[in-house]
């Protein structure tokens, strides 16, 4: 088979154009290629950058810190120096004054004491005279008080046995006849019952003994008076 | 016969309700009979367990001739009228503390139709302890002739006395 | 009882038993027997004559065991009675003045009285002037009762119309009145809670239980309202005023109805015999005010209870009792769903007696209250639809609420109606303008009414001294710092409506 040459001819036309299309992306490629490298090496300088600066910015800050801190420090340590110092004058001038104090309130003390002891000794033997006087009088009183009470309790003791003798025989006399009354009332109950007994029995043996005393024409003669007297009574209308 | 002339004459037998009770008891046997291959002998042969009188009266009314599908009916009519006015009949519940021979039932029953009513009919009870007498039980009406209660009531009256016999 | 024997020989009648059918025996012989006669049968039991026929009687049985065909039976020659006396006080007993506790002894009153008698003619009663009270609010302003009225309590089961009973009882009780209590075939645990209620509010001294438990025979049940008339009508004419309350003539009925149709009885309307209604009008007319011989005033005033089914009042039984009282108290079952307590309902309830005792005091109150309880219904329904309500209608809501709430009160809370009188006027002077403020003070000024005797004196001048609403809402405006002070209440001033 033979190829048409105006066909090859376009054949070949066709792939040069390719071609050079293509060597032309390519190129386009390499370069775009290339700035993009560029511009990321940038950005992570950058971004270094910024990283750096606020680590700076903190150490700066922790360095100033560190001096005022330190500064502070100085001022309190003199200030306690010199308060401490104060400390120490005014322990000493007080502790001066303060033995001056006790001594003087010491003698004071003393003196008040011993007067009071005085006072007290006084008083202490004014109140036991008193006392003892009042404890006099006051024995004879009770002596007497009692002596009236008892006489008097004696006398009340003595009415009362007497009315509580008499209340005492009064109530056994009382519970006697009541008993007594009871024991009466128990024997008639009782006697009653007894004799109701022997009624009853009495009753029963009439019962019994008529039982077999009856002959049959007897049987038969009571249950025609029986009729009898119903019909007399006009039962049977 | 008709049921009201037959129970004239047949009451005039009957002393008892026992006595009305068994001839009830027969009446029936023998209208059971009718549905039953019993003879006309045998029929009446069902009227002998009664008392002679009676067993000849009711066989006259009822046994005399066979008895036929035609006749069945108004003979078992008249047997039930007869049941009916015999269970009708009043009764007199009597208590004696003896039991009574068929004389004495006899005699006593004679007495009441005689001075009472032909159609009243005896109920002897048996009570020992009524000693005697009778305690009669009649149209609702309770009355006590027992030698107990006239012992009982002697007592009653008398107790005074009784009791001071023992003191 | 004596025994039978001797009956038999004291009336020399005999019966036999022909045919027993549960409480009703039928029986030849007994010829001068009479109707209402107790006869004894051969066992010890007891029956009444309920009808007599040609050849038989028909007895009652009054007893739980049967009799047997063949059985005797005589007469003891009298009618039913029931012991009665003040030995029966605190007690629990039977129509036959038995106890009802089997461990309880009772000294057995020395008296009888027939339990069925013939209600007093006219010459001996009187009008109804006194009033009476129940303790409960709402029916002392609005319904009030008289002493020797006869008012129905109709309502349906659970709407709390025992409650409403025991609160009656309790204040009567306190204030002298004998209260006779008759359970009709109750279960034995209510007679049992009665009984400790009373035993627990020290209402002993006052109070009779007759009652019958529902296993009890039909007879002894169909007689027990009629023997609790019958104690009721002794203490009357020992000079006392008396309650009997009837629990509840619709059990009653119901067994009236058992005993008639065992009886073959024809039956009327809804199965009852003919008779019903005689059968408790003549019960019911025993009661009322009385003149006695020597011319003193007592009363027997009767709280009959019937049971509605499903909120009809027009059914037989409950016609019946309403046309042969002097008026009923309506327990509302809607309102008792929605929380009144007591449910009962004033535009249905009647008392056709209680006014002609009321002072003029409680007449006005009773017809402003009425009057505007009526407006207060009438704006209700109107106020559903969803309109935008006035001023005026706000208001009257909010009082008829407060008057609601006013009228609420507790089971077994009784109440003193001239304080609860001196309460309205201060509601109605429009003092509390809250509920739950109104409701503490309320109870503030119960406790110290209770204990304190000058807030007793004050509130009983108030009262007395007052002729109507309007002159006691004036004398309390006059008096408002004295009043309130002396319950303890936060002076305000007391404006009129």
């Amino acid at each position: 088979m033979l190829i048409d040459p105006i066909a090859l001819i376009f054949l070949t036309l066709a792939v040069t154009t390719l071609a050079v299309v293509l060597y032309f992306l390519a190129r386009a490629y390499t370069k775009n290629a290339q700035e993009l490298h560029e511009l990321q090496k940038q950005n992570n300088q950058i971004q270094n950058q910024l990283a750096e600066k606020p680590i700076k910015l903190l150490e700066k800050a922790h360095e100033r810190a560190q001096e005022l801190i330190d500064q502070a420090n100085r001022k309190a340590t003199e200030i306690v120096a010199s308060s401490k110092a104060y400390e120490d004058t005014s322990n000493q001038s007080l502790k001066g004054k303060l033995d001056e104090l006790e001594k003087e309130q010491a003698g004071v003390f003393t003196k008040a004491s011993e007067d009071m002891k005085l006072a007290y000794q006084n008083m202490i033997t004014q109140i036991q005279e008193q006392d003892i006087n009042t404890l006099k009088t006051m024995t004879k009183d009770i002596q007497t008080d009692v002596i009236e009470d008892f006489k008097e309790f004696r006398g009340e003791l003595e009415k009362e046995t007497i009315n509580s003798e008499k209340i005492v025989k009064e109530k056994i006399n009382e519970e006697y006849l009541g008993m007594e009354k009871d024991l009466q009332t128990y024997k008639k109950e009782k006697q009653q019952k007894i004799d109701e007994d022997i009624y009853k029995i009495l009753y029963r043996v009439s019962e019994i003994v008529l039982n077999q005393g009856i002959s049959y024409d007897k049987h038969k003669e009571l249950v025609l008076e029986a009729l009898e007297t119903a019909k007399k009574e006009q039962v049977f209308k | 016969m008709d049921s009201p002339a037959l129970f004239d004459q047949l009451i005039i037998l009957l002393r008892t309700t026992s006595d009305v009770a068994s001839v009830l008891l027969v009446l029936q046997e023998f209208i059971d009979s009718f549905y039953s291959s019993k003879t006309h002998e045998e029929q009446q042969q069902i009227f002998k367990k009664l008392s002679p009188q009676i067993s000849i009266l009711l066989t006259e009314a009822f046994a005399k001739e066979p008895i036929t599908p035609e006749n069945q009916i108004t003979i078992k009519r008249q047997i039930d009228d007869l049941s009916d006015t015999l269970q009708k009949c009043k009764k007199m519940i009597m208590t004696l503390a003896f039991q009574p021979d068929e004389e004495t039932t006899t005699f006593f029953s004679e007495w009441i139709k005689k001075n009472v009513s032909k159609d009243l009919l005896l109920d002897f009870q048996f009570d020992k302890s009524i000693v005697g007498g009778a305690v009669i039980i009649v149209g609702g009406v309770y009355k006590d002739y027992s030698v107990k209660k006239q012992l009982s009531n002697k007592f009653q009256i008398q107790k005074e006395e009784i009791m001071g016999l023992l003191d | 009882m004596k025994q039978f024997q001797q009956y038999l020989t004291i009336s020399e009648e005999i019966g036999f038993v022909e045919a027993c059918n549960q409480s009703i025996v039928h029986a030849n012989g007994l010829p001068n027997a009479t109707l209402q006669e107790i006869v004894m049968f051969e066992n010890g039991e007891l029956g009444v004559i309920l009808s007599m026929g040609r050849e038989e009687v028909e007895i009652l049985l009054l007893s739980k065991s049967s009799v047997k065909a063949g059985m005797k039976v005589t007469r003891t020659g009298s009618k039913q009675e029931m012991p009665v006396g003040f030995e029966l006080l605190g007690k629990a007993v039977n129509p036959f003045g038995q106890a009802l506790n089997t461990g309880q002894s009772i000294d057995k009153p020395k008296i009888s009285r027939p339990i069925d008698i013939s209600p007093s003619g006219i010459n001996t009663r009187k009008r109804i002037e006194q009033s009476f009270e129940t303790g409960v609010t709402l029916v002392d302003l609005l319904i009030p009762l008289g002493k020797g009225q006869r008012e129905l309590v109709i309502g349906d089961r659970k709407t709390g119309k025992t409650s409403f009973l025991y609160q009656t009882i309790l204040k009567q009780a306190t204030m002298g009145t004998i209260c006779i209590y008759a359970g009709i075939g109750k279960k034995t645990t209510d007679i049992k809670k009665m009984e400790t209620f009373f035993h627990n509010a020290g209402i002993d001294n006052n109070t009779v239980i007759i009652a019958t438990s529902s296993e009890d025979p039909a007879g002894v049940i169909f007689l027990t309202p009629y023997a609790a008339m019958t104690l009721a009508e002794y203490f009357r004419d020992e000079g006392h005023d008396v309650l009997v309350v009837m629990d509840d003539l619709f059990t009653h009925a119901k067994f009236y109805r058992e005993i008639m149709l065992i009886g073959r009885r024809f039956p009327g309307r809804n199965a009852y015999p003919a008779d019903i209604f005689y059968t408790h009008a003549r019960l019911l007319e025993r009661a009322g005010n009385f003149v006695l011989a020597n011319g003193s005033e007592h009363s027997i005033t009767c709280l009959p209870v019937v049971e509605s089914v499903e909120g009809d009042i027009a059914g037989f039984i409950q016609t019946n009792l309403m046309s042969m009282t002097d008026g009923h108290i309506y327990f509302d079952v809607d309102m008792f769903a929605k929380g009144n307590r007591p449910a009962i309902n004033p535009f249905v309830s009647v008392s056709r007696v209680g006014r002609q005792t009321q002072s003029q005091l409680r007449l006005t109150i009773n017809r402003e209250l009425i009057s505007f309880l009526t407006l207060h219904n009438k704006i209700e329904s109107f106020s559903h639809f969803s309109a935008e309500a006035g001023a005026g209608v706000k208001r009257t809501l909010a009082v008829a609420d407060r008057i609601f709430a006013y009228f609420t009160q507790g089971a077994n809370e009784v109440k003193n109606l001239d304080l609860q009188i001196v309460i309205f006027c201060l509601l109605w002077a429009d003092y509390w303008q809250d509920n739950t403020k109104m409701e503490k003070d309320i109870a503030t000024i119960t406790q110290t009414h209770k204990n304190s005797i000058e807030a007793q004196s004050l509130v009983k001048d108030l009262v007395s001294h007052a002729n109507s609403l309007n002159e006691l809402l004036a004398t309390v405006r006059k008096q408002q710092d004295k009043i309130l002070s002396v319950f303890g209440l936060q002076v305000v001033n007391v404006t009129n409506i």
